[in-house]
């Protein structure tokens, strides 16, 4: 049917959005986490904290779940590279996503007040470390790791855990956990009440600012440090050249503002419309993932030992018919997944107060 | 790099193992919930929501760990076995993906509405919730093992020289595997019998010490009635994964059986005996005679191939692997007319990689190397041997612990039966072990291929130091183990306290 380079660019363009959809889902689930010591002060605080993500939290979780699972099948080569190099890392966010589905479901099923209270400090670890992480693995995708493949296809990898934390990674490891952190602000001021609906109001301004001002520097950055470029079949290495694609087409560079404006119009409407201002929240993640994808494209995994062992989307994908046969599968059942995804969004419908979990004998975490 | 493989192989293990304590569970209980519901919609008896309830919230403390478990074996393709990832990514990652598309979709996002839903959904559309998780829940089952399949019998795919990979070549063979349909209801069953055994000596219990009793009899005659349909058809299943073993994966059955000689058509079974992996005998056998040929080929006339002319046929492949191997490498270095030699011996390409082990360079092995591979070609026979027969006794009490089971509910004095509530009671932690020893025989007679005859276990495993592995497998115990005892906790304490009676 298609060109395999459609294919590739299809695939290449669908696995950002299974990140996306990850983002805008589970990463609420982060955020609200992230929130939960600071924004919710007594137990019944909490359990209303918990309580707006509980029912809905581990379909979302499937968004990275599928992601990772799209990765190996679409792009083989880069999800070894990425788990075996940084090994210690992919193990340390596997830890601490541990801790949620435990500590959703067991937190409040005893009423010792430190069981709950460590289980608290669990989902909030479960929150932070993961989209820390996340941020860190996502600026070393930018650096580039050291590694190649032999002659066998073989991968060789010189990855030391310390490297990865070098001031841009942790920039972007503490910009991805605002983002998230924002983004669960958007939701709590949705579906929670009273005062933790105001604390969400206010923590979004913080957020926000240190959001913007994180991404602006780490795009800043980008005009400094060694970028990768392809050029002819040709990847060179050179400082600045993340930025070659939004220097080609000058209009890209309008993205900026635009993310900038869609955080201000998400702050506005947050008191007036939570929803619509949810559903800011995620235009702005499209349009920071689109910025971020301009920057990167064509490349999955910059080189960092040699420029020619970089996996692009042209090199590193998977065969025709596997890429055919899992397209069809995304067509078939992403609208699907869509569908009945809004529908429990839909019967859940409502705040969740106080009141509903002290007076109601029905189930709440 | 012995030990780099080892410690994977057993990081693996552990991980996968400890994963499967709590899918069976899943894979079971999500249908009796759906049973019990589907009781409670029909009759309008109250009683039955409770027992949806209760059973409903053991179902979430055990599917929470569910949960949490898969995902580590998710990211350990690509953490410690990064080559096999390359090397069958393209084929293998398709069913994973599909896997999470269709299966962890339904049941993570229809999960919290079975518990959080109660009040907002009408009694039909709650039903609905309950079927779509067992349904998703038990799709995953048939994704994951369409993989696990096709580890076993690689077929829909062909080696590419110029990526050197394995690259799907039909995906209606991939789905259609014979192993892997086998295999998937065969596992599924396991997990019905697991869970049926849970409620019903669970429900044992209650009655023994005089609890809850109308509960209880209920419970206990919908675990009985659901485990004896499953244990029949886990045997029976079982019956016919060994026999498509026999048509494409002919070394597993030999071990399993212990089978050293090709014997006379029909072969005898070994009840019993003590495999000698180095003598290649069996010492102290007690054996049946005809029935292993009977069962394993369904016919008087076919032979079970025995595991000494295994030997010497991959002897021979592994020697043609060579070849194989020697005109890759020249192929890849540019001279094409490598390629029909090559191609002519290309099926035994992965004989070829056993000897990886011995020698980098696989065209110079000395004949001590190749006899060596080829002894190392077949999986240790022993753990398989004993692995599957205590596998096949528990079957066997399965379905006469079953059958009494269902047999005693149509009495109204079942409570006074105390010996047989005992035994169920008893007999919980026994459906554990076989599923456990059955993933041991599948996948350890499966070695010592990670894709039996095209990529060796050696071959597969990530380039990462040795420390690494220390840290994930301290990792693992630390928090399996913890995470295990505050699940057990919870559960022990639910059990305990009992179901809400409306």
């Amino acid at each position: 049917m298609f060109d395999i380079i459609i294919l590739q660019y299809i695939w290449w363009g669908l696995m950002i959005t299974l990140l996306i959809g990850f983002t805008i889902t589970d990463g609420f689930d982060m955020g609200v986490a992230i929130l939960l010591p600071f924004i919710a002060k007594s137990d019944i605080q909490r359990r209303v904290v918990i309580n707006t993500i509980g029912a809905t939290w581990e379909g979302n979780q499937v968004w990275l779940i599928t992601a990772i699972a799209g990765l190996l099948a679409s792009f083989p080569k880069v999800y070894a590279t990425i788990f075996s190099s940084l090994y210690i890392i992919a193990f340390l966010v596997l830890f601490c996503l541990f801790l949620r589905p435990v500590g959703f479901d067991y937190r409040s099923k005893l009423t010792n007040p430190t069981w709950r209270q460590c289980w608290d400090i669990g989902l909030f670890i479960g929150g932070f470390i993961p989209s820390f992480l996340f941020g860190v693995i996502l600026g070393n995708m930018f650096l580039g790791f050291p590694f190649y493949f032999d002659k066998w296809q073989v991968l060789f990898n010189d990855v030391s855990f310390f490297d990865l934390f070098s001031p841009f990674a942790i920039l972007i490891g503490c910009m991805s956990s605002t983002f998230l952190a924002l983004h669960g602000a958007n939701w709590l001021n949705l579906k929670a009440d009273g005062i933790i609906r105001q604390r969400a109001r206010k923590i979004s301004k913080y957020l926000a600012l240190l959001f913007i001002i994180l991404w602006l520097t780490g795009g800043y950055s980008l005009m400094h440090i060694n970028g990768f470029s392809l050029f002819n079949n040709q990847i060179t290495m050179y400082k600045g050249a993340w930025l070659n694609n939004f220097i080609q087409h000058k209009n890209l560079f309008l993205f900026i503002p635009i993310t900038i404006l869609s955080i201000m119009v998400n702050l506005f409407l947050q008191k007036k419309s939570p929803f619509l201002a949810w559903i800011q929240s995620v235009i702005t993640i499209f349009l920071v993932f689109i910025t971020t994808a301009i920057a990167y494209f064509p490349f999955m995994l910059p080189s960092s030992l040699d420029v020619s062992q970089s996996l692009t989307l042209y090199n590193a994908s998977s065969s025709y018919k596997t890429l055919n046969s899992m397209l069809i599968a995304v067509i078939i059942f992403l609208p699907l997944i869509l569908l009945y995804t809004s529908w429990v969004y839909k019967v859940l419908k409502g705040r969740i107060s106080e009141d509903k979990i002290h007076n109601s004998k029905s189930y709440w975490y | 790099m012995d030990e780099l493989v080892n410690l994977s192989r057993l990081q693996f293990a552990i991980t996968a193992m400890y994963h499967f304590i709590f899918v069976p569970l899943t894979l079971g209980l999500s249908w009796i919930l759906f049973m019990m519901e589907a009781l409670y919609v029909i009759t309008n008896n109250s009683i039955y929501k409770d027992l949806t309830k209760f059973w409903g919230k053991i179902f979430g403390i055990n599917f929470a760990m569910g949960v949490t478990t898969g995902i580590t074996l998710e990211f350990q393709f690509g953490t410690n076995w990064a080559y096999y990832s390359h090397y069958v990514g393209d084929v293998f990652g398709t069913p994973l993906a599909i896997e999470g598309l269709m299966a962890f979709f339904l049941e993570s996002t229809f999960v919290g509405l079975f518990f959080f839903g109660w009040e907002r959904l009408s009694k039909i559309k709650h039903l609905m919730v309950t079927f779509l998780v067992a349904l998703g829940s038990n799709l995953s089952a048939l994704w994951i093992l369409i993989a696990n399949g096709w580890m076993n019998n690689p077929v829909g795919a062909e080696f590419n020289y110029q990526t050197l990979r394995m690259e799907l070549t039909s995906f209606s063979e991939l789905i259609f595997n014979p192993v892997a349909q086998a295999k998937f209801v065969h596992t599924v069953s396991s997990g019905y019998v697991t869970a049926s055994m849970f409620v019903l000596g669970i429900s044992a219990w209650y009655m023994l010490k005089n609890r809850h009793i109308d509960f209880a009899k209920r419970s206990f005659a919908i675990a009985a009635g659901f485990g004896l349909a499953a244990s029949l058809s886990v045997v029976v299943l079982g019956d016919e994964s060994g026999y498509t073993l026999g048509e494409v994966q002919a070394v597993k059955l030999a071990a399993i059986e212990a089978e050293w000689h090709t014997q006379k058509a029909p072969a005898s079974f070994t009840v019993f005996g003590i495999p000698n992996q180095e003598a290649q005998t069996t010492d102290y056998k007690i054996t049946i005679p005809f029935a292993l040929g009977l069962i394993a080929t369904r016919s008087i006339d076919k032979e079970v191939k025995g595991l000494k002319d295994i030997i010497a046929e991959n002897k021979v492949k592994i020697k043609n692997g060579m070849i194989a191997y020697g005109a890759l490498e020249k192929l890849r270095a540019g001279d094409l007319s490598q390629k029909s030699t090559f191609d002519a011996y290309k099926d035994d390409l992965g004989y070829g990689l056993l000897l990886k082990k011995y020698t980098k360079n696989v065209i110079d092995a000395t004949p001590i190397q190749i006899e060596k591979a080829s002894l190392e070609s077949i999986p240790r026979v022993a753990p398989l041997f004993w692995s599957f027969r205590i596998m096949v006794a528990l079957g066997i009490w399965f379905i006469i612990l079953f059958t009494v089971s269902v047999l005693i509910i149509f009495r109204s004095d079942i409570i006074s039966k105390k010996l047989w509530l005992k035994l169920a009671f008893y007999s919980i932690p026994l459906p554990w072990i076989a599923a456990e020893l059955g993933w041991i025989v599948a996948e350890y007679g499966r070695q010592p291929w990670t894709i039996s005859g095209i990529l060796p276990t050696y071959m597969s495993i990530s380039n990462v130091s040795i420390e690494k592995l220390y840290f994930g497998i301290a990792g693992f115990l630390i928090f399996y183990t913890s995470l295990f005892i505050i699940e057990a906790y919870l559960m022990r304490k639910t059990i305990i306290n009992g179901p809400q009676i409306s």
